[in-house]
């Protein structure tokens, strides 16, 4: 197996495998005018719903994200679109980007929308030619972080695509490499079981503790987390407990200890397999939570075909499902359908899993990136 | 521990995820009174089984747990006998339980 990719080696360290340039809105109300920018210069735009008017955890969980996407490894440059009245301030969250090419401009000062997007434009324009032909270097695939989601969920998924990511995830920590699982509701029902899987007791605690806030959450809305879960689709689908459905999607983290658990968007800070509590957020909100902890790639399996991608990182789509290898070929990266059918182990198709990996880290396009659908959302409640 | 219970060799109708479970997940609909080879010996389906669902691969006595995964998933709210349909209208949650450290 090739155990070295060529990738992007940041001024912080950490190693990109892509060179995006991000259009960020800093606020809710420029989201338009950055889409502008980007689609006419075909780069990557992070739209979300906050910056301004949010307090506590709200607030500070949509800045630690966004500088999650400033200072991302995959993020080569920035261009910041504020309106000027905004919450968050552009400068403080600039310094994220370190030394990165990095402009901003506030649609008030450039005289409204049509000039703020002729002027961000030319800006992207300059940042493109600043980041052209950067320097590639050998990269081993110990410095790789891969996050892991799952979405349009369907049987195979939990006996077949999920464990075929947890052995794959199993290889990638072996080979010292770093795994975030998160999705604080679907793994409220095996919340014990990941617990008694934390190197300490402590990291125990906080799993069953994110799984209770979440829980308290709903509960002061007047309504449970377990109210229509499974979802009459999952039960129709086979699905009996909401157990089954979680430990089916846990199986995505594989079977190492777990060394720790990461607030919503946060920063890791270490090797081996890490939990983070995405809260509330769930499809893009959790996965743009995973992704700015500075993970490279999302590996997502998807027994019907979810279509999304992210602006921040390849999202490698993963199905053990035949039918929707053959209909969704514009959605489909990786066929995992051997698996179900029982001409491929689990092991094998984890380490199959993990070569195409280390392809996308260096460089190989996934369908995401290629058609260019991409989500990005910034959940508003992070327990 | 992830098992390959089940013979590589040709199209799987049923998965086995560890070989510490007492149900089996079937990857195309079975017939009621097909027989169905598992391990060393043969089951006969009570039920038609549609994709998806599970059938039992060891008579489950009510209150006994429901393994998949190697994990207990429900427990049985009566009896359910060798090649039952095991699902909602016999199992319930167990969340409260498993939840725990």
């Amino acid at each position: 197996m090739k155990t070295t990719f060529m990738g992007y080696r940041r001024h912080d360290g950490r190693s990109g495998v892509r060179n995006y340039v991000a259009v960020v809105p800093t606020v809710l109300c420029s989201v338009s005018v950055a889409r502008s920018i980007a689609e006419a210069m075909r780069v990557n735009v992070f739209p979300h719903e906050g910056g301004c008017g949010q307090v506590g955890s709200e607030k500070e969980h949509t800045l630690r994200v966004l500088e999650g996407v400033v200072s991302h490894p995959n993020v080569g440059a920035v261009l910041t679109v504020g309106l000027s009245c905004e919450q968050i301030d552009a400068t403080r969250l600039l310094k994220a980007a370190g030394d990165k090419p990095t402009r901003h401009i506030r649609i008030h000062d450039e005289g409204g929308n049509a000039k703020a997007v002729k002027r961000g434009v030319e800006m992207v324009g300059e940042l493109k030619k600043e980041i052209k032909g950067a320097d590639k270097t050998n990269i081993s695939v110990d410095e790789l972080t891969i996050a892991t989601q799952c979405g349009s969920s369907d049987t195979g998924s939990g006996i077949a695509s999920n464990p075929a990511v947890g052995a794959m995830a199993d290889k990638l920590i072996e080979l010292g490499g770093a795994v975030i699982i998160g999705e604080t509701g679907g793994l409220y029902g095996a919340a014990g079981l990941m617990a008694r899987r934390a190197a300490t007791k402590e990291i125990g605690d906080k799993i069953i503790a994110m799984t209770d806030r979440l829980e308290e959450y709903y509960k002061r809305m007047g309504h449970s987390l377990r109210e229509g879960n499974p979802t009459p689709g999952n039960i129709a689908g086979g699905l009996t407990t909401l157990v089954e459905k979680s430990l089916g999607g846990v199986r995505k983290g594989g079977t190492t200890t777990i060394r720790g658990v990461l607030s919503p968007g946060e920063r890791i800070s270490g090797k081996g397999l890490w939990v983070m509590n995405t809260s509330h957020g769930i499809g893009s909100c959790a996965a743009a939570d995973m992704l700015a902890s500075g993970a490279q790639i999302l590996a997502y399996t998807t027994g019907g075909g979810n279509p999304t991608g992210s602006p921040l990182a390849p999202v490698v789509k993963i199905t053990a499902t035949k039918k929707t290898v053959e209909r969704l070929e514009d959605i489909i990266d990786f066929d995992a359908s051997p698996v179900l059918l029982g001409d491929e182990t689990v092991k094998e198709c984890g380490n199959r899993m993990l070569e195409e990996m280390v392809e996308v880290a260096g460089g190989k396009i996934v369908q995401a990136e290629k058609t260019r659908h991409t989500v990005f959302a910034i959940g508003k409640v992070a327990l | 521990m992830v098992s390959e219970v089940t013979e590589l060799a040709g199209k799987r109708r049923y998965v086995v995820v560890d070989d510490r479970d007492n149900v089996a997940t079937v990857v195309e609909m079975l017939k009621e009174g097909e027989v169905i080879e598992a391990g060393m010996k043969n089951i006969k389906l009570l039920r038609d089984i549609p994709e998806g669902h599970k059938f039992a691969l060891s008579r489950i006595p009510k209150g006994g747990y429901i393994i998949k995964f190697g994990e207990w998933i429900g427990r049985a709210t009566a009896e359910i006998p060798v090649g039952d349909h095991v699902h909602i209208h016999n199992v319930e949650d167990i969340v409260d339980e498993v939840r725990k450290l």
